[in-house]
């Protein structure tokens, strides 16, 4: 492991968050959760309208961790149906008494979660890593030659190493519990709080920061000597 | 502080470090614990470099929605799950009989197969080129070379200054509490300067669109960015004719997707419907084509697109989509799409009309 890293104090302010490289927390993105609260008002009263908005502001999000932690375009598009339609019927219950995004996630995590139990208890069922990936490349070979060349990889060291690392860490990240691996999705790549994790997998920042724990040890296990 | 920090419980410490959880005061005890002792610096420096590695891997989600193809095609079928749950359509199905219903239903073994339409949307994502959210990383980048003069409220920028703005000489970055992000251009000649605003900033504005006009001279983040600040003043006649023109013209199928998804908002100028059909009949990626399907449905169902006589070229578009595209997913649509548009002149016309 690379020592330098520590030597001296730069590096720890110069820290990389690859949680926030990207994505904006649910919590803070573009627009202001007050908006959040006329528009709900209106859907709740039964404006399509409104509540397509509402849809539109956190969907992008919600396919996102969809996609991440199932790795299959077609999961990740049932949990997307799945839970805005349970959103739809079910708005009427939501009463402010948490942010809205935490209830929506709460909806979603859970769909995830049994999406992710049920693979977990069926390792037959374990789609291959990236499968709609895969089954385009059975179609057309030069689909990773064409995401490869594409703008949003061409940095050449970044794609170096995240060819060679990738399928590790893509490996590693599957040994994780259902509930960790959630965790572990929202945190890193979704930039959340462990307390909105804990809101939205209906427990406590303590138990959130055990499963963070754990699943950090598994991941340094399985990623041992990549650097 | 929570508790001491102590070699016992600095790994734990060193995981929170890494993830960002700590307050500035923790983070300081573990940086100079990590200064003081060999062991807990060789924990920091393991966590450290997990962090990279993680940060470093490429997300499924880039590489399976690449284009948010599967965005918009998760949208578009929400929206009509909801609407079959509201008896919208349904109600309009007058047969079980026609052709329509039959190809509707054809339309349906998607939805119980999805990864028949889902690969599909992959290939097209993947045809699409640009990683959109590539932008976002771009856009915080500083700019380089020092400017002159600073103008803050925008004086009138000329022609000749807009067509010698470099390549790198346009940065878009996000404010927060505002969907509109701060525009920053700087100016090269005649006279150096640089200007700043927002979308809201008529010149600002004019600036912008004349970007998305113009796909040999900016980057294609850059006119995704610039087709994005625009959305909230996409009714605005200037900018939907530009946001059209891109539709119809730019080079790179993701910036031609991302200007159908800022004209869907748009209400029914004959400008925005006829770069929409033209899009859905003439474009040759096929992600363009079904966004531009899916756009064009959506309107009839809310019944935004004005009547349609059976004339009409929406009608021919659709029925030579349905004849003759090269992908199923579209023949299927446009037929179903057509059956809905006849139940719906059905539905409005009064008895004894043109239909018999
Ligand atoms: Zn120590």
């Amino acid at each position: 492991m690379p020592s330098e890293v520590i030597v001296g104090s730069p590096p720890f302010e110069a820290l990389p968050n690859p949680g926030t490289t990207a994505i904006a927390s649910p919590g803070s993105a573009a627009l202001p959760a007050k908006d959040d609260r006329t528009l709900i008002e209106r859907a709740q009263a039964g404006d399509r309208s409104a509540f397509e908005l509402l849809v539109q502001r956190y969907d992008r999000q919600v396919l996102r961790l969809a996609l991440n932690v199932l790795g299959s375009a077609e999961d990740a598009r049932d949990v997307y149906q799945e839970a805005f339609l349970k959103i739809y019927r079910n708005l009427h219950r939501f009463r402010f008494e948490c942010a809205f995004y935490t209830w929506i996630y709460r909806i979603v995590t859970n769909i995830c979660l049994d999406h992710l139990r049920r693979r977990h208890s069926h390792p037959e069922e374990q789609p291959p890593l990236l499968r709609a990936a895969s089954f385009e490349e059975n179609r057309d070979g030069d689909f990773f030659d064409r995401q490869q060349g594409s703008g949003a990889h061409s940095d050449p060291e970044r794609q170096v190493l995240g060819h060679e690392i990738g399928r590790r860490v893509e490996a590693a990240l599957q040994s994780l519990s259902p509930r960790e691996r959630m965790v572990f999705e929202m945190r890193h790549y979704q930039g959340m709080k462990l307390r909105a994790i804990g809101e939205a997998l209906g427990t406590t920042e303590e138990t959130v920061k055990n499963s963070l724990f754990r699943a950090t040890r598994k991941l340094r296990t399985q990623l041992e000597g990549l650097r | 502080m929570v508790e001491e920090l102590y070699c016992s419980n600095f790994e734990d410490r060193a995981i929170l470090y890494a993830a960002g959880e700590l307050i500035d005061e923790d983070c300081a005890a573990v940086e100079v614990h990590a200064q003081q002792c060999a062991n807990c610096a060789a924990l920091l420096s393991r966590e450290i470099s997990l962090r990279k590695a993680l940060a470093a891997r490429v997300q499924p989600a880039d590489t399976l929605d690449h284009s948010e193809l599967l965005l918009a095609h998760c949208r578009s079928e929400l929206f009509e799950a909801l609407d079959d749950a509201a008896g919208r359509p349904q109600r309009a199905w007058r047969s079980l009989l026609t052709p329509w219903r039959w190809l509707g239903a054809f339309r349906h073994a998607f939805v119980f197969h999805p990864g028949w339409s889902a690969a599909t949307l992959i290939l097209v994502g993947a045809l699409a080129g640009t990683a959109a959210r590539e932008w976002y990383r771009q856009i915080t980048l500083p700019v380089p070379g020092n400017p002159v003069i600073t103008v803050s409220a925008p004086a009138p920028i000329t022609q000749q200054e807009l067509e010698t703005i470099d390549r790198d000489g346009i940065r878009l970055e996000p404010q927060s509490g505002s969907p509109a992000p701060r525009v920053e251009l700087q100016v090269r000649s005649p006279q150096p300067r640089v200007v700043q605003g927002t979308p809201d900033d008529a010149e600002i504005r004019r600036v912008l669109t004349y970007v998305i006009g113009h796909g040999g001279q900016f980057d294609d983040s850059v006119r995704l960015g610039s087709i994005d600040a625009l959305r909230p003043v996409a009714d605005d006649p200037q900018v939907r004719a530009a946001m059209s023109d891109a539709l119809r013209h730019d080079p790179n199928p993701a910036v031609r997707l991302r200007a159908i998804e800022a004209l869907r908002g748009v209400g029914s100028a004959p400008d925005v419907q006829s770069a929409i059909l033209g899009a859905l009949s003439d474009d040759d990626n096929s992600g363009v084509r079904i966004q531009a399907l899916n756009t064009v449905i959506e309107r009839m169902r809310r019944r935004e697109f004005p009547r349609v006589p059976p004339d009409n070229r929406a009608v021919s578009i659709l029925r030579d989509r349905m004849r003759n595209d090269s992908n199923s997913y579209i023949r299927s649509r446009s037929a179903d799409a057509l059956g809905q548009l006849a139940s719906m002149d059905e539905d409005s016309v009064p008895a004894g009309g043109r239909h018999p």
